[in-house]
């Protein structure tokens, strides 16, 4: 019963998903896609990975962008089809692909973005596949171009990092029911950055540090 | 015992004891026994307890093991909500470069995972086609080994004791929620009560449910949800008669009884139907029925993946070859066979009644009642300038 009243509830989630977030987050959830969006320029490509209900894709589109927004999660892109409904003005300029962010690399071959944004989407990944999600950012860049990522950053001291691990122990259940994923903060980074070859040109902390967005480039440009 | 089989037995408790926090194995490509190129690959989900349920199984048995994430959770859960798909699959495929690993292109797919997984979009997304193996993974050396086809019972999903044992942890860590409730606010007695009371209906259920005379497992719930209640009653009135804890407990055991039996309306391999239609007619059965459409054109796909083995094929009536319902068999509204009929040859005999609680189905709602695709809207032609 419990069980049900939870699929019950997640059922809902894609609906107010938006809303959540911005409570789970203090808020930051705006203010990070507010300095995410100062990176967009218009007329600029855009390659948003896990856009989820569209809240920053169509945001970008709004700058004038052109924008592909990729999402594994039907129920996500289905609500972020109605919503992209209610913008007439700005169907003509986004794209959506229902795809795994693992594959777009396969999937997108030649395309290339001058921006790639992943908002809260590189904790969801497991390991192996953010690594190769990164990479293939890396690949899908325009010359130029930049990877913008916002995220929650794994600390790098140990004692913070015993904190975080206790607090994910007590903050599981609610976790969970809000979230459906065991969303993690990211760790390892520093490294897959590294092995696709791009480097962190800037990066802004919000939260207390526990949120950040990072700018990168390929390496040597 | 080596450290290895230790860990992994401390592992294996952790994962039935804390149930509803499971463990991710991490998405990769293992390797069982000494596989190359050519030797075929098994997918599995990442719930940590599967994948070393599997490795075992597999020992000896030269193929590669493709680990994608579904969410820590078992497959058919997970692709019912859309946490196991294609997208899923081909993510694992590209991470681990599974391309360059063989040379061939075939994944052997769990058969549980067919509600959520679209074949001809895995083909797109990864480059590899998927072919169902059997419900349960026991049954994958067989198959691998190339000794045999999956077919008949391998098909079939089960409900075996340690499944039950598993699920009934399950639900009693989920309704220690009460006890822990009693003992903030009513003390030890209590709430020592309300957890001997929460063991008594869920464990004999669970465990000894081949034996309740009920046909439908929320009824047997509900009846032995009843008399345990009424055994609390008497033994706290026999206690401590006239306490407000005893009144309590009765309450409580009462609700974890109908809890239970809730879950039995879909939670389980059971049949799944909803609350109102079980508390009206008593009735578990589930209220999706497949109906078989003339468009059939018996490929055999609802068969292939429909645990309850309720299609066969058949030459009805002279009409070719077609997919036939036997409908005294028990569906559990899974689903599979809607989403996998290639034809859109599947509705539902009581239309659009059903639990519908499956994520992973596109256009569910249109299907069930046998509609056929709407025309696309037809252009408005515009004039073109002369
Ligand atoms: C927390 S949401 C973030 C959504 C959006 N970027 C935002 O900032 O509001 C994470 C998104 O990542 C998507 N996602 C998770 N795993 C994915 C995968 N393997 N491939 C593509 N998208 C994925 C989920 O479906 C979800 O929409
Ligand atoms: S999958 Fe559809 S078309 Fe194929 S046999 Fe079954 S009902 Fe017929
Ligand atoms: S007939 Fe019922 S049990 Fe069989 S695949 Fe379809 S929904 Fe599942």
């Amino acid at each position: 019963m419990i069980v049900y009243a939870l699929m019950k509830y997640i059922e809902k989630i894609p609906v107010r998903y938006d809303r959540m977030m911005n409570l789970l987050t203090l808020g930051c959830h705006a203010r990070a896609h507010e300095m995410m969006r100062s990176e967009i320029e218009p007329g600029m490509s855009v390659l948003d990975i896990g856009c989820g209900t569209g809240r920053f894709a169509l945001a970008a589109a709004a700058k004038g962008a052109r924008v592909l927004g990729v999402d594994s999660s039907p129920e996500m892109l289905r609500v972020f089809r109605e919503n992209l409904l209610a913008r007439p003005d700005l169907q003509a300029r986004v794209e959506i692909l229902e795809c795994g962010a693992g594959s777009i690399g396969h999937l997108l071959g030649e395309r290339r973005f001058d921006r790639i944004t992943a908002s809260l989407m590189l904790g969801e990944l497991p390991d192996l596949v953010r690594a190769r999600t990164i990479a293939s950012a890396a690949t899908l860049l325009a010359p130029g171009g930049k990877v913008v990522v916002c995220d929650e950053f794994w600390p790098k001291s140990r004692w913070m990092s015993a904190l975080y691990h206790l607090l994910f122990w007590i903050f599981f259940v609610p976790n969970f029911i809000l979230t459906r994923t065991l969303i993690q903060p990211v760790r390892g980074f520093e490294r897959d950055v590294d092995l696709a070859g791009l480097s962190v040109v800037a990066r802004r902390e919000l939260l207390l540090g526990a949120m950040a967005v990072v700018c990168l480039v390929r390496s040597g440009e | 015992m080596t450290p290895q089989e230790l860990r992994d037995l401390v592992i294996g408790v952790r994962c039935v004891v804390l149930r509803y926090n499971p463990i991710r194995f991490p998405v990769g490509l293992l390797s069982s026994g000494r596989p190359d190129a050519t030797s075929p690959v098994g997918v599995s989900g990442n719930y940590f307890r599967t994948v070393q349920r599997l490795r075992k199984t597999l020992r000896g048995i030269d193929c590669h093991i493709l680990v994608a994430d579904s969410a820590g959770i078992n497959v058919w859960c997970a692709a019912g909500v859309c946490d196991f798909n294609e997208h899923k699959i081909a993510d694992a495929v590209h991470a681990t470069g599974l391309a360059t690993v063989v040379s061939h292109r075939r994944l052997i797919l769990p058969q549980l995972a067919a509600v959520g997984v679209d074949l001809a979009r895995l083909r797109a997304e990864s480059g590899f086609s998927g072919t169902w193996g059997p419900a349960r993974l026991e049954d994958l050396p067989v198959l691998l080994r190339g000794d045999g086809r999956v077919a008949g019972a391998m098909r079939l999903v089960r409900f075996p004791l340690a499944d039950r044992f598993h699920n009934a942890v399950g639900l009693f860590d989920v309704f220690l929620l009460l006890p822990l409730a009693l003992l903030i606010f009513l003390g030890t007695g209590a709430a020592a009560f309300a957890l001997l009371a929460n063991a008594l209906v869920i464990f004999p259920l669970f465990l000894g449910y081949p034996l309740f005379p009920c046909r439908y497992p929320a009824n047997s719930a509900l009846i032995w949800g009843l008399v345990v209640t009424a055994a609390v009653a008497l033994g706290g009135l026999a206690l401590a008669p006239g306490s407000a804890t005893v009144w309590v407990s009765v309450g409580t055991t009462l609700l974890a009884a109908l809890l239970v039996a809730i879950d039995m309306l879909g939670s389980t391999p059971f049949y799944k139907t909803t609350i109102a239609h079980w508390l009206a007619t008593g009735d578990n059965r589930s209220l999706f029925q497949p109906l078989v459409l003339d468009r059939c054109t018996g490929c055999g796909a609802c068969e292939a993946v429909c645990p309850k083995g309720i299609f066969s094929l058949g030459t009805a009536d002279g009409r070719g070859r077609r997919a036939v319902a036997n409908l005294d068999a028990e569906c559990c509204e899974c689903l599979a066979c809607l989403k996998q009929c290639p034809r859109e040859a599947i509705a539902n005999v009581h239309g659009a009644l059903f639990k519908d609680d499956i994520k992973s189905v596109p256009d569910v709602a249109r299907l069930v009642l046998g509609e056929p695709q709407a025309p696309p809207h037809r252009a408005i032609a515009r004039e073109e300038p002369e």
